[in-house]
C-alpha cells in the first residue's frame, strides 16, 4: 500500500517542527515535563524562537511557586475543630440564617428579647405564695428531718393510752406545746378515761395531768373521754391529700371568733386536731382546725367574708381526706388598730 | 475523611470564598457531604469525594461570594508563610472564571491529581490541564509583575 506523504513538511533536519501555536498549547505540559521527549524537544526549540512563550513559561512558573506557597497555609485549628465538628440543629439554624452576619443592633435586640421571654416565663411559673410563705412564716422554716411511719402498729405497744377519737386521729395542731407524755398503768383498761396520756411523737393538746405544770397562756384543749384505739385509716400511707391553709384578720377577735366556731358547726365542721375549734393561740390569735363537707366550704368563706378578708390557700398534703370532705387550718387575727 | 481531607476542604474555602467564616461554614457543609459519599461509596477515592463535595457546596455558593466580595474577612489566624501576598490571588479570583479558580486550587493548593479531578468531574483530563494552563498564565501576569511577591 502506497503511504501518504505527510501534510506537515519536514525542516532540513529531517524532523518534524511544531508550530508557535502547538508549544503554546503543550507549554503546560512542558512545564510540567510532561510531554514526551520528542515534544519536549520541539517546545524548546520553540522557545528559544519566540520570545511571547518564553515570557509565558516564566508566568507559569511565577504562578507555580506562588500557588505552592498557598498551599503551606495553615488554618487555624478552631476553624478545623469546626469544620470537622457534628452539626446540631442549633448551628445549621444558625448557618442558614447567616446570623453571625446580621447587623450587631437586630443580633443584641433578639438575645434581648429572648433573655426578656425567659425570665418572664420564670416569673409566671414560679409559685411565688410558695416561695414567700417559706422565706417570711415561720412555719416555711421548718425542716422535717424525718417521717417515721407507725403503720398499723398500736398505741398499745408503748403502753400509752390513746385519747384521739377517729376524727382528730392523726391530726396534728400547730404551735401547740407537747406535755410530757404518762405511761398508763398495766392494769387501766383500754376503755378506761385518761386525761392526757397521748401517743408520743404526736402533738397533745395543752390540757396537762398536774395542773400545776399548766401555764396560763397554755390553750385548754377539749378533753378526751373515750379511749378508743386508733383507727388503722389515720396512720395511712402518706398520698396526694390537701390542706385548705388560711389566715383572716378581724377587728374584733373576742366577738367574732365564737360566731365563727358557731357557724363551722352549724355548717358541720368539726375539730381536726386536739385542741377545740376557736383556741386561743396567742392573745391576739385564735386557731380553728377543723374538717367540713366539701360542698359547704363556699359559705364559710362567704361568712368569713363579713368579718375580714379570709386568705386561703390549697396547699398539697400528704394526708388524703375521705371524698367530699376537706380539712381547713385558719387562724383569725386580731386587725393591727 | 482524615485530618488532612479536612484541612484540604478547609483551605479549599479560604481561597475559593476569601471569607474565613463562610469558610468554615461551607467546609462543614463539604466534609458532611464528602462522608455522605464515602457512606455509599466505599470504594471512592478521597480525593474524588472531596472534589465533588467541594465543587457542589461552591456552586451553591458562588453567587453569594462574589455578592459579597466587597464585605469578606479574612482572619489573621489562617497563617500563611512568610512574606506570602494574598493580592495577586485576590485580584486572580476578580478576573477569572468560576472552572479556572476551583481547578486551580484543586490541582495547584491542595495537589490534587488531575486525573482525580477530572473523575470527580466527569471531564476529559486534557480539559482540567488546559484550564490550569490557561489559570497559570493569568496568574503569573499578576504575580511576575510583583517581583517581591513571592
Amino acid at each position: 500500500m502506497e503511504k501518504h506523504p505527510s501534510p506537515i513538511p519536514l525542516s532540513k533536519y529531517g524532523k518534524r517542527e511544531l508550530s508557535p501555536f502547538a508549544a503554546h498549547e503543550l507549554l503546560y505540559d512542558y512545564h510540567r515535563e510532561a510531554l514526551d521527549p520528542e515534544r519536549m524537544e520541539g517546545v524548546r526549540e520553540q522557545l528559544k524562537k519566540h520570545a511571547h512563550l518564553k515570557r509565558d513559561l516564566a508566568r507559569m512558573q511565577s504562578a507555580d511557586l506562588y500557588l505552592s506557597l498557598l498551599g503551606k497555609a495553615v488554618p487555624p485549628s478552631d476553624a478545623i475543630e469546626k469544620i470537622d465538628e457534628p452539626d446540631t440543629y442549633l448551628s445549621v439554624l444558625l448557618k442558614k440564617t447567616n446570623y453571625e452576619r446580621w447587623p450587631l443592633a437586630i443580633r443584641w435586640g433578639i438575645e434581648a428579647a429572648v433573655v426578656l421571654c425567659v425570665f418572664l416565663a420564670v416569673l409566671i411559673v414560679m409559685p411565688w405564695n410558695q416561695v414567700l410563705n417559706f422565706g417570711l412564716s415561720p412555719q416555711g422554716r421548718e425542716i422535717i428531718l424525718a417521717e417515721v411511719d407507725h403503720g398499723s402498729r398500736s398505741v398499745f405497744d408503748d403502753g400509752l393510752i390513746p385519747i384521739s377519737s377517729d376524727e382528730t386521729a392523726g391530726f396534728e395542731d400547730e404551735g401547740v406545746k407537747p406535755p410530757t407524755p404518762v405511761a398508763a398503768a398495766p392494769a387501766t383498761p383500754p376503755s378506761v378515761t385518761a386525761p392526757s396520756a397521748v401517743p408520743p411523737g404526736r402533738t397533745p393538746p395543752a390540757a396537762s395531768p398536774s395542773p400545776s405544770k399548766a401555764s396560763p397562756a397554755s390553750p385548754a384543749p377539749t378533753p378526751p373521754t373515750t379511749a378508743k384505739p386508733i383507727a388503722a385509716e389515720a396512720f395511712k400511707k402518706p398520698g396526694e391529700g390537701a390542706l385548705y391553709r388560711g389566715v383572716l384578720r378581724v377587728t374584733n377577735l373576742d366577738a367574732t371568733g365564737p360566731k365563727i366556731v358557731e357557724k363551722i358547726e352549724e355548717l358541720g365542721g368539726r375539730k381536726a386536731g386536739q385542741v377545740e375549734l376557736g383556741w386561743k393561740k396567742t392573745a391576739t390569735s385564735s386557731y380553728f382546725h377543723f374538717t367540713m363537707p366539701q360542698a359547704k366550704y363556699d359559705d364559710l368563706i362567704h361568712f368569713l367574708a363579713d368579718y375580714g378578708e379570709p386568705r386561703i390557700q390549697k396547699e398539697k398534703h400528704p394526708r388524703v381526706m375521705p371524698e367530699g370532705i376537706v380539712r381547713l387550718i385558719i387562724e383569725v387575727e386580731e386587725a393591727e388598730k | 475523611m482524615n485530618e488532612n481531607d479536612v484541612r484540604a476542604i478547609a483551605l479549599f474555602f479560604f481561597y475559593a470564598l476569601l471569607d474565613d467564616q463562610k469558610a468554615i461554614e461551607a467546609g462543614a457543609r463539604a466534609l458532611n457531604l464528602a462522608k455522605d459519599k464515602k457512606r455509599k461509596q466505599p470504594e471512592m477515592a478521597n480525593a474524588v469525594a472531596l472534589v465533588q463535595s467541594t465543587f457542589e457546596i461552591w456552586k451553591k455558593e458562588e453567587a453569594e461570594a462574589r455578592r459579597m466580595s466587597m464585605v469578606r474577612s479574612l482572619n489573621p489566624g489562617w497563617s500563611l508563610p512568610d512574606g506570602t501576598d494574598l493580592s495577586p490571588w485576590r485580584e486572580f479570583h476578580k478576573q477569572s472564571s468560576s472552572d479556572e479558580i476551583v481547578v486551580v486550587i484543586w490541582s495547584k493548593i491542595l495537589g490534587l491529581p488531575d486525573a482525580e479531578i477530572a473523575t470527580a468531574l466527569e471531564l476529559p483530563e486534557g480539559t482540567i490541564r488546559y484550564r490550569v494552563g490557561h489559570a497559570l498564565r493569568r496568574l503569573g501576569e499578576l504575580t511576575s509583575s510583583r517581583p517581591n511577591i513571592v
